[in-house]
């Protein structure tokens, strides 16, 4: 019945949009842009100094959606940490019990460094090639999934992850507010040097904005890890 | 048909796969599993808005390729929904694993609640 | 100087702060300031002359490049009902939550939630309004399983998946706009839409009011409504139906009536809006629990909201806005009573609650004035808002107007019969093991029963602030 329902409801929408909305996706071969992008792109080398205008976009035109980004991350780890804090054991429990072995231990603790090294190097040259705070931050993160993969005591900090996730949310504002009660008057405005293009210390507040938010990404992922494989040390305590 | 026709209709397709699965299954994890994938699709369909014609990624280097290079904005709003989806998906993770602590059942078909 | 974009900044440094705070009194401390600073500021826009929108740009980058926040006198009123309804209800939640929770974190969702309800106010950018959007959701689904019991983690999961679906209509309705228009801000937006294809403006429109009307609990996408409200922390059903809804109601207006004003949506969306008044009254009269009856009545009630919005009339939006107004006081009252009926009996069944308003007179009271205030009887603000509502209807000539008014009135004997059925029930006497059950410190607690009087205040005064009460829905 409900495949009958489903099937119905979704070839309806199937139908609507091929008849509506396909037809106007017929003339699609453009040169050039015509929206706002070029505009940006136009503008990114001098305005922001990133050579990187995807990064420009996401730290600097789109600022405040960057932070609003770290917010969604900020909540539902705050979502997580909430609701999973109940599931102490019984359910993944069994999962992460088994110790990965000396070997398997050992090889994720010598990879950890590399994996964080990795991590580093993506998030400082967000402005210059692909990536940036986001995936940096997660590369980080995966080397301490890694290990809580392998090795059932593992003992995270949260003190200390906690406080990491703090700071980093707070300087995201605090550079937003230099920038409001700076010259420029607008919040989160772009107002340290911009350096020479291309190079590694160049583009202003974009490389410090995207270590932040790797710090708060990492951070954030960590907690949910460790939440959700109960591999922290205190529930492991208490479930004990 | 041209390139973007072509990711048009798969990103459509990718949403509607997505979204039957989420009208048709019992096992909550693959109903989320179901909204990735219509997730996937709105994320392609947004990349492919920016396309241009042999148009090369937008970043500016010292040898730049002469042409033109593709939108930037549909990019960075990628970004933002890729992580928008990661904060969900974790969120409706814990939430199957607490139904799961209390029902004993990840299908919607034992669950009050969730059964239509 | 002031800036609007203070909304967004203090909650969250409060709700990222919060975090480290591990005892629950500083937790609480922190953020009944924040919620008092927003008040002050909020108050402060209140009073400013805002005839001219004040409009900020973020990075110093104008739009269409950059994003726009915009300050005008619709988002000075209802930041101000929306930071004094937050405080009101920390201050509630202090001796409403029981103490060995984590407190801090359910104060930082409480936090980002107001901060993204400014966010999605004050943004004059598609994306960005998306963005703070899916921070109310988060924080909304987040609140309502904070409950703990099999039947909030079922609400937040149907409330989750369904809300999910509508983000991505809304994000494919974002791509459509910026594919005809070549930018994110709303402006721009509506000129494009203007001249695209009538049938491709069509499509963004309604992918986007599907999308948005989840979360405004428009008629065929609110069936979450019921389960969520009626099984989240009464504090939270305060603040959900109180604000929440509301909000994301006239957002959502505000936008169709400006970025897709080339689409004609108002009389579909009336219709709509009177199917949600038939539909959550008569469930409202069937149910047997409290808080389910109020959450349903929250279902009609939001369509009698949409219906006024919608009557294309100054009067309708005016008598609209007020409602609202209303809505937020009596609705708060209701649940934040209701919550300490539960916390009192430990049932939630209407039944169980005979002979409470003689143990607890002064709750009783206050319940049964926000209950006729809703009802709209006539010293009360809910008078004066259906009155304005009915001959709104009745001037405006609009299509549906008089099938309006009569549904509306057969709403209201419905919500009368259901609001006196429990009124009557509170003041009958105690029959079997109600008698025992309810012994025991009985009136709420202090600091509950003054967030509930300030929300009754509203409720019984407000009729003086309707000439304050601003019904421009323009960018």
């Amino acid at each position: 019945m409900r495949k009958l329902i489903g099937i119905l409801l979704i070839g309806g929408f199937a139908f609507y949009l091929v008849t509506v909305g396909m037809g106007l996706f017929s003339a699609e071969s453009r040169s050039e842009l015509d929206s706002v992008g070029s505009e940006i792109l136009a503008t990114s080398p001098d305005l922001s100094g990133a050579a990187n205008t995807v990064t420009a976009v996401v730290v600097q035109y789109r600022g405040f959606d960057t932070l609003g980004e770290v917010t969604v991350l900020f909540v539902s780890a705050l979502g997580v940490g909430m609701l999973a804090m109940a599931i102490k054991d019984g359910l993944l429990k069994n999962l992460f019990d088994d110790n990965g072995g000396f070997v398997l231990q050992a090889g994720s603790l010598a990879l950890l460094p590399f994996i964080v090294l990795v991590g580093l190097y993506i998030t400082l040259h967000g402005h210059l090639s692909p990536g940036g705070g986001f995936p940096g931050g997660v590369i980080i993160a995966t080397a301490v999934f890694v290990v809580i993969l392998t090795s059932k005591t593992l003992s995270i900090p949260r003190g200390l992850i906690n406080v990491m996730e703090t700071l980093a949310g707070l300087g995201f504002l605090a550079i937003g507010f230099v920038g409001l009660y700076s010259p420029a008057q607008s919040f989160l405005a772009n107002i340290l040097p911009k350096g020479e293009f291309g190079s590694l210390l160049s583009a202003g507040f974009i490389p410090v904005i995207y270590a932040i938010v790797a710090i708060k990404v990492a951070s954030e992922l960590i907690n949910i890890i460790s939440k959700l494989t109960a591999a922290d040390s205190d529930s492991k305590e208490a479930a004990e | 048909m041209t390139v973007p026709q072509i990711l048009y209709v798969s990103a459509f397709l990718l949403i509607l796969i997505g979204l039957y699965s989420l009208l048709t299954q019992r096992n909550m994890i693959r109903m989320i599993i179901g909204l990735n994938i219509a997730d996937l699709g709105v994320n392609l369909f947004l990349v492919t808005i920016g396309f241009v014609d042999k148009g090369s990624a937008p970043i500016f280097r010292a040898q730049a390729a002469a042409g033109p290079m593709v939108d930037p904005v549909p990019q960075a709003l990628v970004l933002t929904s890729i992580v928008i989806g990661f904060g969900v998906t974790a969120l409706a993770l814990t939430l199957v694993m607490r139904l799961f602590v209390s029902h004993g059942s990840i299908d919607t078909a034992r669950i009050r609640g969730l059964k239509w | 100087m002031v800036s609007p974009i203070l909304f967004i900044v203090v909650p969250l440094a409060a709700a990222f702060l919060t975090v480290l705070v591990n005892r629950n009194a500083g937790a609480r401390i922190l953020a009944l300031l924040t919620a008092l600073t927003l008040s002050a500021l909020a108050w402060f826009w209140f009073r400013a002359d805002l005839s001219t929108p004040v409009s900020v740009v973020i990075a110093g980058i104008a739009p269409p490049m950059g994003i726009q926040l915009s300050m005008d006198r619709l988002s000075a009123a209802l930041a101000l009902l929306i930071s004094v309804s937050g405080l009101l209800v920390i201050l509630y939640s202090q001796s409403y939550l029981k103490s060995e929770e984590a407190q801090s974190k359910h104060y930082a969702v409480l936090l980002l939630l107001m901060a993204a309800s400014f966010g999605i106010l004050l943004t004059r950018d598609l994306f960005n309004l998306f963005v703070f959007y899916e921070i109310l959701c988060i924080s909304s689904y987040i609140l309502v399983a904070s409950e703990e019991t099999k039947a909030s983690f079922e609400a937040s999961l149907k409330y989750l998946l369904l809300g999910s679906v509508g983000s991505l209509f809304m994000l494919v309705a974002i791509g459509l706009a910026y594919r005809v228009s070549g930018s994110l801000a709303m402006s721009d937006i509506a000129r494009a839409l203007g001249k695209a294809d009538s049938s491709y403006a069509m499509l963004t429109a309604a992918l986007f009011v599907l999308g948005m009307g989840i979360e405004a609990a428009i008629f065929p996408v609110n069936t979450w409504l019921p389960d969520a409200h009626s099984s989240a922390p009464s504090s939270i059903s305060a603040v959900l139906s109180g604000f929440v809804i509301e909000l994301a109601l006239v957002v959502l207006l505000r936008i169709s009536m400006t970025v897709f004003s080339s689409v004609n949506l108002m009389l579909p969306l009336r219709y709509m809006a009177l199917a949600g008044i038939l539909i959550g009254e008569l469930a409202a009269f069937g149910q047997t629990e409290l808080k389910r009856t109020l959450a349903y009545s929250s279902m009609g009630q939001v369509g009698l909201m949409l219906f006024a919005l919608t009557l294309g009339t100054e009067a309708g939006r005016q008598a609209g806005m007020a409602h609202l107004v209303m809505h937020t006081g009596a609705k708060s009252v209701l649940f934040l009573i209701a919550g300490y009926f539960i916390v009192r009996t430990g049932k939630r069944e209407i039944k169980s609650y005979s002979g409470l308003g003689r143990r607890m007179p002064l709750t009783g009271v206050l319940f049964v004035i926000a209950a006729l205030s809703l009802v709209g009887v006539p010293p009360l603000f809910g008078f004066f808002t259906k009155f304005k509502i009915l001959s709104a209807a009745a001037a405006s000539g609009a299509t549906g107007a008089w099938l309006g008014i009569a549904v509306i009135l057969l709403g209201t004997v419905l919500e009368a019969s259901y609001l006196f059925r429990v009124a009557r029930t509170l003041y009958s006497d105690p029959e079997g093991e109600n008698v025992k059950a309810v012994k025991g410190r009985m009136e709420m607690d202090v600091p509950a029963l003054v967030a509930v009087f300030g929300f009754t205040l509203l409720v019984i005064f407000g009729s003086f602030l309707l000439p304050l009460i601003p019904s421009g829905l323009a960018l």
